[in-house]
């Protein structure tokens, strides 16, 4: 009997427990429901119709995507956005990477030098956005200033078709502050213990680096390279302030594009099928390097 | 990395020791040239370019886009001239060894001749026997001077006249005498003559120099541009004039030149130098005309003539209303059926400004009347936007021709702007005054605070529950609920983007602030996180104590765990703060209305506005909107850091 009760009270406490935990993130659950779950649900439905938020969707069936494929602005945007992510992210990863294993060393100010790195990392990307519009003007520009020094006759940058893209892609590198954060974490996380093992094997400096800090940073390199990769690919204030698309859609972002057809031209159909494109290329891309990480990362555990 | 070596018993010769040593230094000090070297250029790329646009924003416009660059703000030292409202620049010269500050009061163009008497030696060659000319100063003159080469020997000359295919040419060496520079008006006012020398016939100019020879002179060129310069203290007798008042009145000599004067009317008795010949512009006050101004119908309006208003000449008339008396008022914007006047008594502070200031006009309208406005307009001392009124005229500021005892002619490259540091701060006043859609900036400032609290106790309230949930109670499926959340913060955007504005279309919300605050009631997955992972680390004994007195759950969570966990919500406060400040695509998604914009959105549209016009002033708004995330995160960066290598290192 007083065993039966203490089960009782006991499970009555863990259903109070339960219920109370249910309670507590009700406010999530309905974000989660209203913002997230049925959204995702409807742009999905939304994409296989016509609809222009006045009157009631039509189902027009697969027409939105055939449409897209056969968009030349379509091909365009992903172009222009892959490379973009093909220049910032690789390029965003060393630099950020370069600078977090020197101030990883016992070097004096370390904390000035990340302030001044980390700095225009959280600065809103238009305010950024205008500041490099300066730096890359064609005339009285501070760039091609300096190239004329070294009598180099700088392009027009942000008005020219080839070169609007790289600034961007320039201008992209300037905002790795936080993954310098990061990977300055992760240096410290590795055991000196691992460096002096591989001094007594006669290890120098790049075998060190190779032998050692990158498979011990490689999940960190792994998870920001991903999370950079989904950022790159929808990437759209610095296109908007820079250059909106242009000039002759160089510099057309696949959310810039996105971004006519849903507001400007009110096709909220076919910009729904766009978002789902643009999702499964990310997860497509983002399941490719989980894959491929198995040969580049390293787990600890793995080991043991 | 480890500096200390390996123990010495494993090898026992000192002296290699030594070496081991001295390279281990040595490797050192490269490595830490090299880690400096590659902080110096991180440093100047990620601090130089912030620091080039904060030194922008201090400077006028024409130092924003000079080159070569001002890297520190200047201020172009200028006095007024006479009591108008234009000013002159100073400029800096070399006068007999010393520097000097001058200002320009006109230019003179010289070119080279040659004395005809003096020339000798003449050839005629072939054309393609001559190279490029390239000006080259001789004495103090400038002669085009081209390589002539024959059978290797290349020399100095200067072509003369053209012969059929040939040139005519002589040496240079053979000239130096015989060129001078000259005034190009005087070499004009000489007459035609035909010199002939060894059987050329040259067209020329007979001139009297100043000792009374009269010479026959050949005009070869080039022309140049000289700067008359005279002191400053000129400007301050200058007197505007209409231009249509003056004559001419010949030349004279001033100083070391020579500069044409001009007389009023047919009065030959004071004669005038002429400083500069412009358009001016009527311009009133904008308050004045607000307060003032009416617009008539034509029918009620008299015959116009022109009269003085102020110090101004303008179109007057007589104004009769319905019911009163007639009184006297200047047209100030001449419309087809109604104007835009002002009583005469109330025009007073009508005065007349250079045309170049006032290029950045705006448009505005009064009743249907348009008219034009400059903001930001300064004379004598004062800062107002005044309205452009009236016709603009041809004006000439004039000094009396004593005024101006010294005055000499330099050329271009040896004037130096007279200038010293300084701080402009008119690119941040004007920004905070310009109208920006209808709006003035300090509204979008207004707008994003108002978001940033919104969210911020949206934030707070919500996560910190949640949070508190997931972190201590024990409940089936939680495990599972914790991957979902996680996996959201992976989840792409724009997936939602346009559900989401069709969601808020349906609650009538779109062009207001709900949307962009609305949802941090709801959470957010990465800040529920981070409050989960420091919750957990708060001891249980804490909370059992507060329980045993009583307490419940609210209790335990806002007396209990809140006070506990002040750096996490420290950081949750700051992110919000970070996301809410910078975000721009939903804010311009989702408002239309001007006066509800927050910064990003106001300083997109500043820049679609005034780009091309009011550089300085974005880049001041640009600076400014930066300002807020730049204190906090010198306030707390510590807390930006710990949040970003949390869910950095484990999301």
């Amino acid at each position: 009997m007083l065993q039966r009760l203490g089960i009782n009270r006991r499970s009555t406490l863990a259903q109070r427990e339960a219920f109370l935990f249910y309670i507590l993130i009700i406010p999530w659950v309905i974000g989660f429901v209203v913002f997230l779950g049925y959204p995702m649900l409807r742009s999905l439905y939304l994409s296989f119709t016509d609809y222009n938020l006045l009157s009631p969707p039509t189902w027009v069936g697969l027409r939105n995507y055939e449409r897209i494929v056969n968009d030349p602005a379509f091909w365009q945007s992903v172009k222009v956005t892959l490379i973009y992510a093909l220049g910032s992210v690789p390029g965003g990863t060393i630099i950020a990477l370069a600078l977090a294993m020197v101030l990883s060393q016992k070097l004096r100010g370390v904390n000035f030098w990340r302030t001044i790195f980390f700095l225009p990392s959280i600065l809103s990307s238009i305010a950024v956005a205008l500041l490099w519009l300066y730096i890359f003007r064609p005339e009285g520009g501070l760039l091609n200033i300096v190239l004329g020094w070294f009598g180099i006759k700088g392009p027009g940058w942000v008005t020219s078709e080839t070169w609007a893209l790289p600034a961007l892609i320039i201008m992209s590198w300037w905002s790795v502050g936080g993954q310098i954060v990061i990977y300055l974490a992760g240096l410290k996380g590795i055991p000196e213990s691992l460096y002096e093992v591989a001094e007594i094997d006669g290890a120098n400096g790049w075998a060190k680096f190779r032998n050692v800090t990158l498979p011990m940073l490689s999940p960190t390199i792994f998870f920001n390279v991903v999370l950079a990769i989904i950022g790159a690919l929808q990437v759209f204030d610095a296109g908007w302030v820079m250059t909106r698309g242009g000039p002759n859609d160089a510099t057309l972002f696949y959310m810039l594009n996105l971004y006519r057809r849903a507001f400007q031209f009110v096709q909220m159909g076919y910009a729904s099928a766009l978002a789902w494109i643009l999702f499964i290329i990310i997860m497509v891309i983002t399941l490719l390097v989980i894959r491929s990480s198995a040969a580049w990362v390293y787990y600890e555990t793995e080991q043991k | 990395m480890s500096t200390t070596t390996q123990p010495s018993t494993k090898e026992g010769i000192t002296n290699r020791w030594h070496t081991l040593r001295t390279s281990k230094t040595w490797q050192r000090g490269i490595r830490h040239f090299f880690s400096y070297f590659v902080l110096m250029l991180g440093a100047v790329f990620m601090l130089f370019p912030m620091l080039w646009m904060i030194s922008a924003s201090f400077k006028p416009v024409w130092q924003i886009f000079s080159d070569p660059p001002i890297w520190i703000p200047q201020h172009w030292e200028e006095v007024r001239a006479g009591n108008t409202n234009r000013t002159f620049n100073l400029w800096e010269t070399e006068v007999d060894g010393a520097r000097e500050k001058v200002i320009r009061i006109g230019t003179r163009r010289y070119t080279t001749v040659i004395d005809s008497s003096k020339l000798s030696n003449l050839r005629s060659v072939p054309a393609d026997q001559l190279g490029e000319a390239v000006a080259t100063n001789v004495g103090d003159a400038v002669l085009n001077v081209r390589p002539w080469t024959v059978d290797g020997v290349s020399r100095d000359v200067i072509a003369l006249a053209r012969d059929g295919d040939n040139f005519v040419i002589v040496e240079v060496a053979d000239v130096q005498e015989a060129v001078a520079r000259f005034p190009l008006d005087e070499v004009n006012g000489g007459g035609r003559v035909t010199p002939v020398v060894e059987g050329v016939e040259f067209r020329g100019r007979e001139i009297t120099t100043e000792d009374g020879l009269t010479l026959q002179i050949i005009p070869i060129g080039p022309e140049s541009a000289l700067d008359i310069v005279g002191a400053p203290e000129v400007a301050a007798r200058a007197t505007l004039v209409s231009s249509s008042q003056l004559r001419d009145a010949g030349f004279a000599e001033v100083g070391e030149t020579e500069l044409r004067l001009s007389q009023i009317g047919d009065d030959d008795t004071q004669k005038y130098v002429v400083l500069a010949q412009e358009s001016w512009q009527p311009i009133i006050n904008e308050a004045v005309l607000d307060q003032f101004a009416f617009v008539a119908p034509r029918a009620q309006l008299g015959e116009r003539q022109a009269g003085l208003v102020g110090s101004v000449e303008m179109q007057v008339t007589q104004y009769s209303p319905e019911d009163g008396e007639p009184i006297d008022v200047a047209i100030l914007i001449s419309g087809t059926n109604e104007s835009l006047v002002i009583k005469v008594a109330d025009a007073q502070t009508l005065r007349l400004a250079q045309g170049g200031g006032l290029i950045t006009a705006r448009g505005d309208t009064y009743g249907r009347i348009p008219f034009r406005v400059q903001d930001g307009f300064e004379d004598n001392g004062e800062t107002n936007s005044v309205a452009l009124v009236g016709d603009s005229r041809d004006m000439t500021l004039i000094v009396p021709q004593e005024a101006v005892t010294e005055a000499f002619d330099v050329s271009p490259s040896q004037l130096s702007r007279a200038m010293y540091p300084q701080l402009s701060l008119s690119g941040y006043t004007e920004a905070m005054q310009t109208k920006v859609a209808d709006t003035y900036f300090p509204t979008f400032f207004r707008n994003s605070f108002v978001l940033v609290l919104l969210n911020t106790i949206g934030h707070v309230l919500s996560c910190v529950v949640v949070a508190y949930a997931f972190a201590r109670l024990r409940a089936p499926g939680k495990n599972f609920l914790f991957l979902v959340l996680l996996s959201t913060m992976m989840l792409p955007f724009p997936v939602t983007l346009v559900p989401v504005y069709e969601l808020f279309t349906q609650l009538n919300m779109v062009n207001t602030l709900w949307p962009l605050f609305i949802r941090s009631f709801f959470g957010n997955a990465f800040l529920i996180f981070m409050l989960r992972q420091f919750f957990s680390s708060i001891p249980r004994e804490l909370e059992d104590a507060a329980r045993i007195d009583g307490a419940n759950v609210w209790q335990v969570i806002w007396n209990v765990i809140v006070p506990l966990s002040k750096p996490a919500i420290a950081t949750v406060i700051i992110f919000t703060f970070w996301w809410t400040w910078n975000s721009f695509l939903e804010p311009f998604i989702y408002l239309s209305s001007p006066e509800l914009f927050p910064v990003s959105v106001g300083l997109n549209f500043f820049q679609d506005q005034y780009a091309t016009i009011y550089y300085d002033r974005l880049i001041a708004a640009s600076v400014m909107s930066m300002v807020p995330m730049i204190i906090i995160f010198f306030f707390a960066q510590r807390y930006f850091i710990e949040g970003i290598q949390l869910t950095g290192m484990k999301g």
